[in-house]
């Protein structure tokens, strides 16, 4: 299974390095939304910096929607997918490493936008430490239902329009917890203690993780 | 539909006209106002019932149909038959109880809406139903649409619980229960108490009928399907073999197909 | 301790203001509630009531059809 894993990131991580899709196109795209953000409350900085983590990570959710119909958008061409299949490949092995691929890019993307509202919205950081656990954690999580969701509507006409009413609903518990957590680690924003909400979203990213890695397998069956 | 089950629904759908009928009547003719919510109390004789139902009762038997469809052991078309009926019936509820739990809310909080733990998970819920319905009108053959809801509606009952507490959590942190306590629940006592558990049975039989309907339905539209794709193959069929004979009889012969 | 009143009776009441003034609005409110919830859910089963109809009458126009020999479509549904 790790060996699985490991092939399948790599072929995704090399697909991205070459096309060059989510660096050119989704990061943009996020930094957009922090932009419209700005736009939309307002010049005046203080609500900009009372609302920084929450935009931040309503950001990276639609993010993460982007980068994970391009996961599966990779798969789509000249029979990938069945290709796949036959490999033989363990299909808990090809959750994981979708994953993996998927989680370092929306990281790298998440870096990005930390960036922006320390740019932009004029954040300042407390702790840096709790600042990455949630992060790394949400993303898990969010990489997670992204990759079982993707996965689910990846063959269908209407996948665009279906895997935001799918998924955005279910990974709503990253954007509360994320955003609980930041505003702890970020200094001027009231501060709540971020500890229960780093172990939710520990939970959060541990249950799906284990929720993908047994049903990736009857999912793919069908498709 | 055997006779006996045939019956059997008459009796549930007619039952259930006549105590959501006596629920009504003596919900707001009847029972008293309340001391602190006055007339407004009335909707605790709906609104809790109508989220029993869309919440426990739907949720839960199309959360437990997926799971037993999912489970190779215990997989038959009727799990994904009884998940798909339930969530359909289910979004109507979750919708109503949503709708009466606002207009109450209105009456007694002053404001349509808040952020608290149950009205955040129910407004979740209801979204999530609609993923399920929307994916299951994609076209695609029966094995692969009753997985995919299957999975949906599982993640689904995976999801609510930790919404749920995880808004409690942030409520409880930053103190907003106690100013709009979501407690709605006034003290029942005495013909209150009794109207509200009429009403509770009133909407769970409105909710049984219901489902078997909807069941039935499924069960229906997956036989006509059947039927279109029958006709479907004779056509193809009757198109070959009269190829062949048009040569030589001409066009107007009645085919016989034979398999 | 408190008597039990009807509807009916309080409207009489037109003497307690403060009561009136709620029950005003407050009923017109619980009215609403009542109304849209059974509404909804008597639309509801009509149209349930109705899609069974057309699939049944559907489905006994295909049974009664003539044989058309071996093919039977039995899908696992």
């Amino acid at each position: 299974m790790w060996r699985d894993a490991g092939l399948v990131a790599g072929k995704d991580l090399r697909i991205e390095l070459r096309s060059r899709v989510v660096s050119t196109q989704v990061a943009p795209f996020a930094v957009l939304v922090l932009v419209l953000f700005a736009i939309a409350l307002g010049p005046d900085p203080k609500p900009l910096l009372q609302a920084a983590p929450g935009l931040f990570w309503v950001s990276v959710l639609f993010a993460s929607l982007v980068a994970s119909q391009r996961s599966f958008a990779v798969e789509s061409s000249e029979g990938a997918r069945d290709g796949l299949r036959l490999w033989g490949l363990d299909p808990a092995g090809v959750f994981l490493g979708k994953v993996t691929a998927l989680c370092t890019e929306l990281l790298a993307i998440g870096l990005l936008l930390g960036a922006g509202i320390v740019l932009l919205y004029g954040a300042r950081i407390h702790s840096y430490g709790e600042l990455v656990v949630a992060a790394v954690a949400g993303i898990v999580g969010l990489a997670s239902a992204g990759t079982l969701y993707g996965a689910m509507v990846s063959g269908l006409r209407v996948r665009e329009t279906l895997l935001p009413l799918l998924l955005l609903p279910v990974v709503a518990p990253v954007a509360l917890g994320g955003t609980r957590a930041w505003q702890g680690a970020l200094a001027s924003t009231q501060a709540s203690s971020p500890g229960p909400w780093l172990q939710l979203l520990i939970i959060f990213a541990a249950v799906y993780l284990a929720l993908g890695v047994v049903i990736f397998g009857p999912l793919q069956e069908a498709s | 539909m055997s006779r006996r089950a045939t019956w059997a629904l008459r009796v549930v759908g007619i039952a259930a006209v006549v105590s959501v009928a006596a629920t009504v009547w003596l919900g707001l003719w009847i029972t008293p106002p309340d001391k602190v919510q006055g007339n407004f109390v009335r909707l605790v004789y709906v609104h809790p019932a109508l989220a029993w139902v869309s919440l426990y009762l739907a949720f839960g038997i199309a959360a437990l149909g997926s799971v037993l469809w999912l489970w190779p052991r215990t997989r038959s078309p009727l799990w994904d038959r009884v998940a798909a009926s339930a969530v359909e019936v289910g979004t109507v509820f979750t919708g109503l109880t949503i709708v009466t739990g606002s207009i109450w809310g209105r009456t007694t909080w002053g404001v349509w809406w808040a952020w608290d733990a149950r009205l955040t998970s129910t407004a979740l819920l209801f979204v999530l139903l609609l993923g399920y319905l929307a994916l299951r009108r994609v076209p695609a053959d029966y094995e692969a649409r009753a997985r995919r809801c299957a999975v949906a509606a599982l993640i689904a009952a995976i999801d609510v619980p930790i919404v749920h507490f995880s808004v409690q959590w942030w409520n409880t942190l930053h103190q907003n229960a106690t100013v709009l306590n979501s407690n709605l629940s006034p003290t029942i006592h005495g013909s209150m108490a009794w109207t509200l558990l009429l009403g509770f049975v009133s909407f769970t039989l409105v909710f049984v009928w219901m489902f078997a309907m909807r069941l039935r339905i499924e069960k229906l539209s997956d036989r006509a399907a059947d039927f279109e794709l029958e006709d479907a193959i004779h056509e193809r069929w009757a198109e070959g073999t009269l190829e062949e004979l048009g040569e030589e009889q001409g066009e107007e012969q009645k085919v016989e197909v034979r398999s | 301790m408190r008597s039990r009143r009807s509807r009916c009776d309080l409207e009489l009441r037109a003497s307690v203001r403060v009561f009136q003034l709620a029950f005003g609005v407050g009923v017109s409110y619980v009215d609403a509630g009542y109304a849209v919830a059974l509404g909804t859910l008597a639309l509801y089963a009509g149209w349930l009531w109705q899609r069974r109809a057309r699939l049944e009458k559907l489905v006994e126009r295909e049974k009664e059809r003539p044989d058309q020999g071996e093919l039977r479509v039995e899908s696992d549904r």
